[in-house]
């Protein structure tokens, strides 16, 4: 037992910590209001960032639509609007990345709950939100070259690696929703004993 | 648009709550975040969304509630988005306390309560923390949505625990 007698009591032991100088947190409310809007800012050019990225692709998707003629326009169609699907949804996913506004109001099991089983949804979802958009498009790409130029070792490569990057990140996505869902099993164990 | 009033309001209760759980908040961000860079913005980030939570306060709680939900849920966010390297986080059940050996001084003793508390499961963890700051049941019933009967259970083990984390080493051991 540590011979300092007020360390015999954890709580006081505790409570009378001294503050490091990093958690002095003397804010003043214009500091606060200043924070904030940086913080929405980082969130916009997040947001730009993520659109940027897509403006890109569509682009160079875009581009290929004047040289192109019938069918073989469905490519980079169906590519431009699995684009723009996955924009909408991280658009509409980063919307609840923040901390929800009811967190006063939440006990603190509920929230976590919440919490990881909305971390779990978007993990188990990847592969219909953030895959699936995109397959048409690949595969009407590899079924027009291949028409085109014939069933050749390049384009059966560039198909397997499509289909094992496909595969990888849906198994890497839905081995961390499982390690997960062990979490939430838990949770909900607790609030069955609650009851 | 928030009007003026509403924003005063806010800024009045941050204040407030800032003035009377200031301190408490630096505690609890040092049971969630080892690391003294990142605990700072654990801290900074407990702030903000302690100010915005402000705008939507009606009283349907008391304040202490309030601030220590809004910083607890914060910090399991935190939690949940880090990518841990050390050991897996373990129940109050499965803990295995070291005990502070029979020299150590005061800071020695704080540092193996804050690192035994950095190894706890988030639940656990506010468990903990709330009965540190001197938070009875009933109180700790309300911030983490457990029962009377779950949160007795859990304050009994860690009363063993702390006892057994501090006194086996030493010479109050039997």
């Amino acid at each position: 037992m540590p011979s300092d007698s007020d360390a015999n009591d954890p709580r006081n032991l505790w409570q009378n910590q001294k503050q490091e100088e990093g958690e002095k947190m003397t804010i003043t409310i214009d500091e606060i209001r200043h924070r904030a809007g940086r913080l929405e800012r980082r969130i916009r050019w997040r947001n730009l960032r993520e659109y940027g990225a897509g403006a890109i692709v569509i682009a160079a998707f875009t581009a290929q639509l004047w040289r192109l003629q019938g069918w073989r326009l469905v490519p980079p169609l169906l590519l431009i609007a699995g684009t723009i699907y996955v924009m909408f949804q991280l658009h509409r996913r980063g919307a609840s990345r923040s901390l929800p506004a009811d967190a006063g109001l939440s006990a603190s099991l509920d929230f976590h709950l919440r919490e990881l089983e909305r971390q779990r949804d978007a993990l188990l979802t990847v592969w219909l939100w953030y895959l699936l958009p995109f397959v048409p498009g690949f595969v009407a790409t590899i079924v027009v070259t291949g028409i085109d130029r014939g069933i050749d070792a390049r384009l059966i490569g560039f198909a397997v690696v499509l289909v094992l990057l496909f595969v990888g990140v849906w198994r890497l996505n839905e081995w961390a929703a499982r390690k997960l869902d062990r979490k939430i099993q838990e949770l909900r164990e607790m609030e069955v004993n609650n009851q | 648009m928030p009007t003026t009033s509403n924003v005063t309001g806010q800024d009045e209760r941050y204040a407030h709550a800032v003035a009377e759980f200031g301190a408490a908040l630096g505690r609890l961000a040092r049971g969630y975040e080892a690391d003294s860079e990142k605990r700072r913005d654990l801290l900074q980030e407990i702030h903000l969304a302690l100010w915005r939570s402000f705008s939507g306060f009606d009283g349907r709680c008391s304040l202490r509630t309030w601030v220590y939900r809004v910083a607890h849920n914060t910090a399991v966010s935190w939690v949940i988005r880090q990518k841990r390297t050390g050991p897996p986080m373990v129940s109050l059940e499965e803990l295995d306390p070291t005990p502070v050996p029979d020299d150590a001084d005061r800071r020695m003793a704080l540092d193996q309560l804050t690192q035994l508390i950095q190894r706890l499961k988030p639940m656990d963890r506010q468990v903990i923390l709330a009965w540190l700051e001197g938070m009875d049941a009933a109180a700790i019933g309300e911030l983490t949505g457990l029962s009377g009967g779950n949160v007795a259970t859990k304050v009994h083990r860690i009363k063993a625990l702390l006892a057994r984390h501090f006194n086996e080493g030493g010479r109050h051991a039997e």
